[in-house]
């Protein structure tokens, strides 16, 4: 099986398309940072003559004077949080508004879980099958002695390997590169996590503070899942398609589609079944609020993984049963 | 050669995997169990009654109120509060001034109500030798809300329930503390050099005066005028949000509210 495993990796690499994926998120890494240098001078140069040490520090002084004076009209909770989360800043002598490449990190991976990492799972995903077919390579496969659904699986793990490999290197650019120029510094600055909806009002009764570094960690654990399930259904589509421009067509069209979707769909409710729209799984870590009410982590995990179980079972039974001539 | 370099990349990409899986399942972890470990029950209410503070012969200021006694617009933080203070200082340099400042942004009058109502601000303003208290800002003008809608008619609702709660607090302040002297900081026009100020004008005119009319109820309870301060050059003393007053207007409103504070202390 290994061996099986190994050889398509090879064809995995052969093609370059990690290499590819590497350079994209490369460039955009290098775009994004470059983008973000220039806010932070630009918000320098506007508001170069007020040091941030006062305005945090008055910022503090006003939280707790409301947390003194009771006239909070949230959780006192949540506002002692923040004000520790703020001290962070003030302790550690770290500007909030200029913070270095951990920050980033979790900026960027918040950003792509979406649309960016599930494009590049495309990339590897949307020919594994179908170019088989496309080079007529098939028959040679399927006419050695080796079972055809594990050859499936075969590519399957490789598959899988490839997304724990891209989002690794996700991970890695965005550190290293933006790092360069924001500094390595603020791995265990406080975030804010445990925020969750109860009927439609965001209920912060449960927040509690997390180190940057786990915040991230929790993070790219999400975008892997999401990877993965992106992965699989278009796994799915290379089984059934055996064209890979329509392939990548067809996954293009759901995920834009997702983008579109979540902002508009609050009113159709049935929507919350569709896994384009289930995407923004880091959101639940904090203070969004859903795009359809009754969407939760739990939720939209469960939907993904209904769609990722059905789209693999789908591709075993039509790779298997399918006439190839 | 080419083979052990992809070895070498799958057993990565294995090891990665299993570090995303190990996220994911941290993430599953604290979203699902962390919010029942953290406690149910909300942290320790206040003790009721915070113990009086003892008479040190240090000279007393409580702030109330919104933003302004906050400070907000001044670079350095201070506020009509903080240049007050410094005047009482370099008036009597021998006299320990302590100020208790709870003025926060954005405060209305329900909000300095319900403020009143804590322990610990109920014990500071019994000791208090003096209660400053700017309100009535954020009542008006609602974050630039009413300027949109100057009928007579909304600005008599709004004045209403402000002068009610106006005499609440006041009522309550002399309750706690009925010898402190009490300022009441009038509000100013920010808006004096925009459109429609001699309607604004006279409103915030209006206002003042109400105010002014139900302070009168109360024993040595003073409202300071600013509207004045302000009138001729706003854009000297106003800060970048065009609405709170720069360091310089702070200093204009803490001068005259200190020119007001007697030492009666000192004559003991």
């Amino acid at each position: 099986m290994i061996n099986l495993v190994y050889n398509e990796m090879v064809k995995i690499t052969g093609k370059r398309r990690l290499l590819v994926v590497a350079l994209i998120i490369a460039i955009l890494i290098t775009l994004f940072t470059y983008a973000q240098a220039q806010q932070a001078a630009d918000n320098r140069e506007r508001f170069g003559d007020v040091d941030w040490r006062i305005a945090l520090e008055q910022r503090i002084a006003g939280w707790e004077a409301r947390l003194a004076s009771g006239g909070f009209r949230g959780d006192d909770g949540e506002l002692e949080l923040r004000i520790a989360q703020q001290r962070y800043y003030l302790d550690q002598d770290v500007n909030p508004a200029e913070p270095g490449a951990p920050t980033f990190v979790r900026g960027f991976v918040e950003n792509g879980i979406s649309l960016l990492l599930p494009l590049m799972m495309m990339i590897v995903a949307a020919d594994l099958v179908s170019s088989e077919h496309g080079a007529g390579t098939i028959k040679v496969l399927l006419t050695r002695s080796v079972r055809r659904w594990r050859i499936l699986l075969s590519k399957y793990l490789a598959l899988l390997l490839s997304v724990s490999f891209i989002i690794t290197l996700f991970g890695l650019l965005a550190a290293v590169i933006s790092g360069f120029v924001f500094g390595y510094q603020g791995w265990d600055a406080p975030v804010l996590t445990g925020f969750s909806t109860t009927g439609g009002e965001l209920d912060t009764s449960g927040v509690r503070i997390a180190p940057q570094w786990q915040f991230i960690l929790m993070e790219l654990g999400l975008a892997w899942f999401v990877s993965v399930v992106v992965a699989t259904i278009t796994f799915m589509l290379s089984v059934l398609v055996r064209t890979t421009a329509a392939v990548m067509g067809i996954m293009l069209a759901c995920l834009i589609a997702g983008t579109i979707l979540r902002t508009m769909v609050s009113s159709w409710e049935t929507a919350k079944y569709l896994f384009m729209v289930n995407l923004e799984l880091i959101d639940y870590l904090e203070d969004a609020a859903p795009p359809i009410e009754g969407m939760s982590l739990g939720f939209s995990m469960l939907v993904l993984l209904v769609w990722g179980v059905i789209a693999l079972i789908v591709s075993f039974v039509s790779f298997t049963r399918r006439d190839v001539y | 050669m080419n083979g052990r370099w992809i070895k070498g990349l799958m057993a990565i990409s294995a090891l990665s995997g299993f570090i995303w899986l190990g996220g994911l399942g941290w993430t599953l972890q604290d979203y699902f169990a962390g919010a029942v470990d953290t406690p149910a029950a909300p942290a320790p209410v206040e003790e009721e009654t915070a113990p009086p503070i003892p008479d040190d012969g240090k000279f007393r200021v409580v702030a109330l109120g919104d933003s302004l006694t906050r400070g907000a617009g001044d670079p350095d933080g201070k506020g009509y509060v903080g240049y007050m203070t410094d005047e009482l200082k370099t008036k009597a340099a021998d006299q320990d001034v302590l100020v208790n400042n709870y003025g926060f942004d954005g405060m209305r009058t329900p909000e300095l109500t319900s403020s009143l109502a804590k322990p610990a601000v109920r014990a500071e303003l019994k000791a208090a030798d003096v209660i400053v208290v700017s309100i009535g800002g954020n009542d008006l003008f609602r974050s630039g809300e009413t300027l949109g809608n100057l009928d007579p008619g909304y600005i008599a609702t709004i004045q209403e329930a402000y002068l009610n709660d106006l005499d609440g607090v006041l009522k309550e302040l002399r309750t706690l503390n009925a010898s402190a002297e009490l300022f009441l900081i009038g509000l100013y026009n920010p808006f004096i050099a925009r459109e429609n100020a001699e309607t604004t004008t006279k409103i915030v005119r209006d206002w003042n005066y109400r105010a002014a009319e139900t302070a009168a109820d109360y024993p040595d309870t003073v409202l300071v005028p600013t509207l004045d301060l302000f009138q001729l050059k706003i854009q000297d003393y106003l800060a970048l949000d065009q609405f709170h007053p720069n360091a310089e207007g702070y200093k204009l409103i803490g001068e005259r509210v200190a020119s007001l504070i007697t030492w009666e202390e000192e004559s003991e």
